[in-house]
């Protein structure tokens, strides 16, 4: 199934990652976690996820599941200032 | 050691300056800069005293690693009773000047009283002495009076606290400007300075700071800029500034608009960071020039930007055509979603106008949003306005407001008096999205329910830099862990406050580091425990002299907007701040009874007398 991705304020490198906005290729019922693997983040260890706007706490990562057309979104976990 | 053990005193009064040793007591207690000056404050002027008044007092404050060489050490705060919120202010600036004043052999200046005509102080090392500023800086704007100072002194390596016009005109969000364009910015301290008819703070220090051991310090700082060297975090702030932010709020739908009435903005594309880095058709430049750094600082989230040639604000005007600061995130918000404007030439235009009249952009911002819903709402006229229309998204709005607050002319005086005090005058005080009178920084506390509780609870009124829930506000943190990231969180970045260093390096480094420098500069062992049991001490004497002023738990609340009115968008639609659910367990935390007041045992668990 297709899911959209999207990136803020995150540095990709510069091969095998889908671009900002891109669609990529998961598996039915693929989980967020599942979805994250098969993106190469490079030295990006540290990210939050939004699935259609709402958070997906890190520990809830292996147990949400993907729909088609979901956007998934990963962001930097920055601080104000 | 690091301390340089010397205060100076300024009776504005008597025009007397005389230098007295540092109270090590206290130091040892409260540390430097916010905590040690706030010790000296509450220690020193009645909290009820209007904070307009000669009995007020105000102190220029560094930290022990306060022009060390330990990354980003280059920071001081101007503490006092804020005149925006009538509570205890201490806001932070960085730049070169707090490092100046230290290296002048002064850890702190204390201001007391008014003086009898406009003077400045000059600082030569050892050397302190009032000056006359009248029929010469006085009426002056920021960078006016930079540069004539600067040239009277007959030296370039001057450094300058100064107020612009809205400091002497008493704006009550006026900033204390250094460098041109870094700013002690919040709570109104600028106006405090103003009406003490004092206007610039011009030093020029050749000593150095020396530290306990120099070998440990070494280390400790060569490993805590190595950290900051190897982070993908310092990356994006030396290439995008805090510019990010506004596309993480926007995605999360955190983002205040047009007075918080949306908390997502359609024109965000127009004013990002990529935004800023585009090449504009006009001619061929980005807003963007290049980042700069503070004193010692390995970060560089500083922005330097040039306006469009051919934007109407800028016509005739060719002062604001060269490179200068410009939006960082805060600034951005204010100037940009929450006024509805998705122009980046007049928000840097209102932007430079704030660092050359001494203004808070947050506020300034947030202020003409909320003229702009008392426009909307007929509350306000054209009679006010001189006919210009206060619509959300008006950029010519925007530009006329930030001239005539700059200049304090016509329906400037008006915002000049801060969103609380506007929207009070005008029959609608639920229109201003203030907490303690001090208006919202950048984050809609309905999707970021942390943020809400940290608003509600900062003794300086509404701050995003007091307290440090957004991760787990953005990875939808569970309503019941709340209170204790606050509370923890505040501790901590109130004793950062107190080193000397930039929040933003907590951004990258924990406490340790922090710890680390500290210890090898400092006598005195100082573990992270220890530290954050300085910044319990300091946040509570804080509390102590705002419920002395007046303030009661009534006041650790939010507009009603936040409280009552859904979210229409993003990750809080259809939610409020669940402010009540969490303040009776963030007041247990802090170990105070349920009206907010420390309990005897918490003020004697932290030696507060
Ligand atoms: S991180 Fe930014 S604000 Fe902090 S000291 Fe460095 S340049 Fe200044």
């Amino acid at each position: 199934m297709k899911v959209k991705v999207e990136f803020i304020a995150i540095e990709r490198p510069k091969s095998g990652s889908a671009d900002n906005g891109e669609t990529i290729e998961v598996a039915n019922g693929a989980a967020v976690s599942e979805a994250l693997l098969s993106l190469n983040l490079g030295r990006t260890t540290s990210f939050l996820t939004l699935v259609n706007g709402d958070p997906v706490p890190p520990e809830e990562r292996a147990n949400t599941r993907l729909k088609e057309g979901d956007t998934l979104c990963l962001f930097r976990p920055l601080k104000g200032g | 050691m690091a301390w340089q053990r010397k205060i100076l005193r300024v009776d504005l009064t008597a025009g007397i300056c005389t230098a007295e040793p540092l109270n090590m007591e206290w130091a040892a207690q409260y540390l430097g800069q916010r905590g040690l000056a706030s010790k000296y404050l509450a220690e020193e002027m009645d909290p009820k005293a209007d904070a307009l008044s000669p009995e007020n007092r105000l102190i220029f404050a560094t930290g022990p690693l306060t022009g060390t060489a330990a990354p980003t050490g280059g920071r001081y705060s101007v503490i006092t009773k804020g005149a925006l919120t009538g509570a205890i202010a201490c806001s932070n600036s960085g730049g070169y000047f707090g490092a100046e004043l230290k290296l002048a052999g002064w850890d702190m200046i204390i201001f007391k009283g008014k003086a009898p005509k406009p003077v400045y102080l000059w600082i030569a090392d050892d050397r302190a002495e009032l000056r006359d500023a009248e029929g010469f800086i006085w009426g002056k704007s920021v960078w006016e009076a930079e540069a004539l100072i600067k040239a009277r002194h007959q030296d370039p390596q001057i450094k300058i606290a100064s107020i612009g016009r809205a400091g002497e005109n008493l704006v009550r969000y006026a900033c204390v400007m250094n460098d041109l364009d870094r700013a002690a910015g919040r709570s109104g301290v600028g106006t405090v300075m103003g009406s003490k008819n004092l206007k610039a703070i011009a030093v020029r220090g050749t000593k150095g700071v020396a530290v306990e051991d120099p070998k440990a310090f070494l280390a400790a700082v060569t490993r805590a800029r190595e950290l900051l060297g190897a982070s993908e975090v310092r990356d994006d702030l030396a290439k995008n500034g805090t510019q990010s932010m506004m596309d993480v709020t926007q995605a999360f739908g955190s983002l205040p608009t047009r007075n918080n009435r949306d908390v997502q903005f359609e024109g965000v594309e127009k004013l990002n960071a990529a935004a800023m880095a585009t090449r504009r058709r006009t001619d061929g430049r980005a807003n963007l020039i290049t980042n700069k750094a503070c004193f010692a600082c390995t970060i560089g989230c500083g922005r330097v930007v040039r306006m469009d040639p051919t934007h109407f604000a800028a016509a005739g005007k060719d002062r604001y055509l060269t490179a200068s600061g410009g939006l960082e995130y805060e600034s951005g918000y204010a100037l940009g979603p929450m006024v509805g404007v998705d122009d980046i030439d007049a928000a840097t235009y209102a932007n430079f106008v704030c660092n050359e009249q001494g203004m808070d952009p947050i506020s300034f911002g947030s202020t003409v949003a909320a003229a702009m819903e008392l426009y909307e709402t007929g509350a306000i006229t054209d009679a006010e306005t001189g006919g210009i229309p206060y619509v959300f998204g008006s950029a010519e709005a925007l530009v006329n407001a930030a001239d005539l607050t700059g200049s304090g002319e016509g329906f400037g005086k008006d915002l000049g008096l801060g969103s609380k005090r506007l929207c009070e005058k005008y029959g609608h005080p639920e229109f201003a999205m203030v907490v303690k009178g001090q208006e919202f920084p950048g984050y809609d506390g309905r999707a970021m329910q942390g943020m809400a509780l940290a608003y509600a609870t900062s003794n300086r009124g509404a701050c995003h830099l007091r307290a440090d829930p957004y991760e787990d506000d953005f990875s939808g943190g569970k309503l019941e862990g709340k209170a204790k990231i606050v509370k923890t969180t505040e501790d901590q970045n109130t004793v950062v406050d107190a080193t000397g260093l930039c929040a933003f390096t907590m951004m990258i480094w924990s406490l340790e580091e922090v710890a680390s420098q500290l210890d090898a500069a400092c006598e005195g062992d100082w573990t992270v425990e220890r530290l954050r049991d300085t910044g319990e001490r300091i946040w509570n004497l804080e509390r102590r002299f705002n419920l002395a002023a007046g303030f009661t738990a009534a006041d650790d609340t939010l507009p009603k907007r936040i409280l009552k009115e859904a979210a229409n968008s993003g990750s809080g639609k259809g939610k409020v701040a669940e402010l009540s659910k969490m303040l009776p367990d963030y007041y247990e935390q802090r170990g105070w009874d349920p009206d907010g007041v420390p309990t005897t045992q918490t003020l004697q668990r932290l030696g507060i007398g």
